[in-house]
């Protein structure tokens, strides 16, 4: 039997199984780095986002009920990006001394974070 | 195996192992850049984290917030802070909070190169107006490219006030206590102020029991009768009302929020016919879920800045008489303003330019006033019945800030904040534009559309009110001696208290008169010689150019005692002022002759304390000392007329300008009469600008009230020095 061209493209082939190997790797260690480094603008996102309760609840401090902000209208500009992050919820109550009142809830959310959200509360006019 | 497969063999090997280094250094070297981000990351939020939880909820009850723009090495030690004061700045890549009880680095701040602070300087009640920017940079401290900035954006909801001029920097400073948000129903922003009202009423976030919204209602006690009332002495709740006379959420009282306890409500919401209420409440640690509440008065002074009085008049010697003495007097004065607003309309739409009227008349302002001065127990009012003169000047009746009245032969200014002041005989009234036609002036009757007065008589006791400006007339030297009266209401024991100072700056030139703190020692300085003040420093006491005043607290010059100094015990001290001295009793600087000069602190040596008085001393023959009022207006900086120049060598000056001012040993001096190399001592010469303080080579009218050495007198005849006088 002559073995002599089978080595060869034993070798190859290994080569190429190895090469796609490393190449797989270092995609995952690339992916890896991406997640880091994009988890720095989410969490400018977050902040971003955080920033917009701060001005709406100055808002309604400042403004009461001559408010000028309105929730649904306040964006983040993230990157020359317009993201649309607060929603209003259903209408509902709470109970203070055994009375019910009537309440508006806003949620703040970044679209892509299912987890972390700011939601404000206030007594509906 | 051949020759071609070994090469072959050995490339593949080469190409395998250098795949193999490459990718370990890549790895290597993108794990190292991941973390160097995720340290950078994490650094940055929990930075924020940490701001949020440990300053934001001091900076939700601050009271008031300034962006400094200054090394961080003229930040006080925190030994050197009080309580209430807070800092915020980066300190060795990391951002420090700085409190009266050390130093808190922020966790995870470590990575963090540069700090920056941004609030707009407007005071408008705008919410951008109070959105403090906090600016983060974190980077990576071997990896430069590894970096991210944060946008931080913090509501200060307590709307406090804004101190310096700076939009942005390096340092935030607030201060914070617990019950700071004030609100006044008259839409008046208090924050930041001190109240003078000795009344504290609670309010209640309440719930009706049947149908019905939450509304706002005050009682003076948090355990007053759940009862709606109509008088703030009576025990229950008051309702609140907004400034339109609006009850604030226009529902009924009925329960209690913290303790359960119900009341009946009205069948009808009543509402309080009384609007000068101030609402205060915490907007940290709760929202609005009580308030404390304090009635508004005449602002001006603080309950303790009037414990003695030294007038005439039965008033009693115990504080809260005299502070409910002084209440009653602000409370007139209030009055007074009001009615004069009122009939200045009045008079204004019938053409009617002139007020000359008896007390006992119909119009309630000249019946009010008299009753004012009557009040005052000043000698030269009592007995008022009869008011011939007055001016409001304004140029509409809601800026009435002075009333003018001639009684007898002098003229007298009562501003709203109760300070009353004579003039000289020869008063005239009159608009800028005529100041060069005095006989056209001189006798006119009008209510002007601006306040202005001229004289044709020079008199010693000057120092015009702050913000008043006085007018030559003619060619002649004509000005108005302004004598204040009411030097009851000043502090026996504590120091003035400032609405507005200068922070020092090294070589930057002051007038005479500024109000300068230095925020190395925390001390507040007054500017007594402008020419000096850009040479020598404001904490080295080389000359007679910075006088203590006071010391800063809480950022603001609040009146306080100046403590002992850890450091330099020698100042310039201005008359009056209260230190502490190193036995920890307060004392006041009051030289003999009213001299000053170069002073040690008290008690530290025997030679020294004769300038100082133990304030709390019982045994002091005259009784309780009280302060001075000095000059409180400017003089600025100048060659021309009217603006101060330096002094020569022992107080020689050469060629001295007529009109203008010199200053010398502290005290000012007005250029009388020009001539070459004369002394400022010299009465024909110069005059000084004293107020109510006393002076050799000074002649005094009769009745002039002086201060001198801590005490006031009064002198009892037109003589000149030495005049013969007369402790009150």
């Amino acid at each position: 039997m002559r073995h002599r061209g089978t080595l060869l493209v034993e070798v190859i082939l290994a080569t190429l199984i190895f090469s796609v190997g490393l190449l797989a790797l270092g995609l995952s260690l690339a992916y890896g780095a991406r997640i880091i480094i994009d988890s720095g603008q989410n969490t400018v996102k977050e902040q971003k986002l955080a920033n917009l309760v701060e001005q709406y609840l100055m808002d309604r401090t400042v403004k009461r009920t001559d408010a000028t902000v309105n929730p649904l209208n306040q964006k983040i500009i993230h990157n020359n990006e317009e993201i649309i992050v607060v929603t209003q919820m259903q209408e509902a109550s709470i109970l203070i001394n055994n009375k019910s009142l009537a309440i508006d809830r806003y949620r703040y959310k970044l679209p892509s974070k299912k987890t972390a959200a700011f939601y404000v509360v206030e007594r509906k006019e | 195996m051949t020759l071609v497969e070994l090469v072959v063999g050995m490339v593949v090997t080469v190409i395998v192992l250098s795949s193999i280094a490459f990718g370990i250094r890549a790895g290597l070297g993108l794990f190292s850049k991941s973390e160097a981000h995720s340290r950078v990351i994490t650094g940055a939020r929990f930075t924020m984290d940490s701001f949020n939880r440990k300053i934001s909820p001091k900076l939700n009850i601050a009271t008031q917030v300034s962006v400094l723009n200054i090394d961080i090495a003229s930040i006080p030690e925190s030994s050197l802070m009080t309580e209430d004061e807070h800092y915020v700045f980066l300190k060795n890549s990391s951002v420090v909070y700085r409190t009266s009880s050390g130093d808190i680095r922020l966790d995870g701040s470590d990575h963090i190169a540069s700090l920056s602070f941004t609030l707009p300087i407007e005071i408008d009640a705008e919410p951008t107006n109070y959105i403090l920017k906090m600016d983060l940079h974190a980077q990576h401290s071997e990896q430069a490219s590894v970096k991210l900035d944060v946008p931080l954006e913090k509501a200060l909801f307590n709307l406090p006030s804004k101190e310096g001029s700076s939009l942005s920097g390096n340092v935030l400073y607030f201060t914070s206590t617990s019950y700071l948000k004030i609100l006044n129903v008259k839409k008046e922003s208090l924050a930041g102020k001190t109240l003078s009202a000795d009344i504290t009423i609670y309010a209640d976030y309440l719930i009706p029991e049947n149908e019905g919204n939450i509304f706002w209602a005050v009682s003076a006690a948090e355990t007053a009768e759940l009862k709606v009332v109509e008088n703030e002495n009576d025990d229950g709740y008051l309702l609140v009302m907004n400034d339109s006379g609006k009850v604030i959420e226009t529902e009924t009282l009925t329960s209690h929020p913290i303790n359960g306890r119900y009341v009946k409500y009205p069948t009808e919401t009543k509402k309080l016919e009384k609007n000068e209420y101030y609402l205060r409440y915490c907007v940290a640690e709760r929202w609005s879920d009580w308030v404390k509440i304090v009635s508004a008065s005449s602002s001006g002074y603080k309950a303790a800045d009037i414990k003695i009085f030294t007038g005439e008049g039965t008033q009693g010697p115990l504080v809260g008489e005299q502070v409910e003495y002084l209440e009653r007097i602000l409370k007139d004065v209030k009055s007074v303003f009001d009615e004069a607003k009122t009939e200045w309309k009045k008079a204004f739409n019938r053409k009617r330019m002139e007020y000359s009227t008896s007390a006992t008349g119909e119009e309630r302002f000249p019946n009010l006033l008299a009753e004012l001065l009557s009040d005052t127990r000043i000698a030269d009012f009592l007995n008022v019945n009869e008011v011939k003169y007055f001016t409001v000047g304004l140029d509409s009746s809601d800026d009435l800030y002075s009333i003018s009245a001639k009684i007898g032969e002098y003229y007298y200014v009562i501003y709203e904040n109760g300070h009353i002041y004579q003039l000289t005989k020869n008063l005239a009234v009159g608009d800028e534009d005529e100041y060069e036609d005095y006989e056209k002036i001189k006798n006119r009757k009008e209510i002007m559309d601006s306040e202005t007065f001229f004289t044709e008589k020079w008199k010693d006791f000057q120092g015009a009110p702050p913000g008043r400006r006085d007018y030559f007339v003619g060619d002649e030297l004509n000005k108005i001696g302004w004598n204040r009266l009411d030097l009851m209401l000043l502090a026996p024991n504590v120091n003035y208290s400032y609405d507005s100072y200068l922070t020092y700056q090294i070589l930057q030139k002051y007038n005479y008169g500024d109000i300068v703190v230095s925020t190395a020692d925390n001390m507040v300085y007054r500017c007594v010689d402008p020419f000096s003040s850009s040479t020598i420093n404001i904490n080295t006491q080389e000359g007679m150019t910075w006088q203590v005043v006071g010391v800063l607290s809480n950022g603001k010059v609040s009146g306080g005692i100046v403590p002992y100094p850890n450091s330099v015990r020698r100042r310039n001290f201005a008359l009056g002022t209260l230190v502490e001295g190193s036995n920890g009793k307060t004392y006041m600087y009051a030289p003999v002759n009213n001299k000053v000069e170069l002073s040690y602190w008290p008690n530290v040596r025997a030679a020294e304390n004769a300038n100082w008085i133990d304030v709390n001393n019982p045994n002091l023959e005259k009784g309780i000392p009280i302060k001075p009022d000095f000059i409180a207006s400017v003089y600025e900086t100048g060659n021309g007329k009217g603006k101060v120049s330096s002094y020569a060598t022992f107080g020689k000056v050469r060629n001295p300008k007529e009109e203008r001012y010199y200053c010398y040993e502290g005290y000012l001096y007005l250029c009388i009469e020009e001539d070459d190399n004369v002394s400022v001592d010299r009465r024909k010469y110069f005059v000084p600008i004293l107020n109510n303080v006393y002076y050799d080579y000074v002649s005094y009218d009769e009745g002039a009230i002086v201060w001198k050495e801590g005490y006031l007198y009064k002198v009892q005849g037109n003589v000149l020095y030495p005049f013969t006088r007369e402790l009150f």
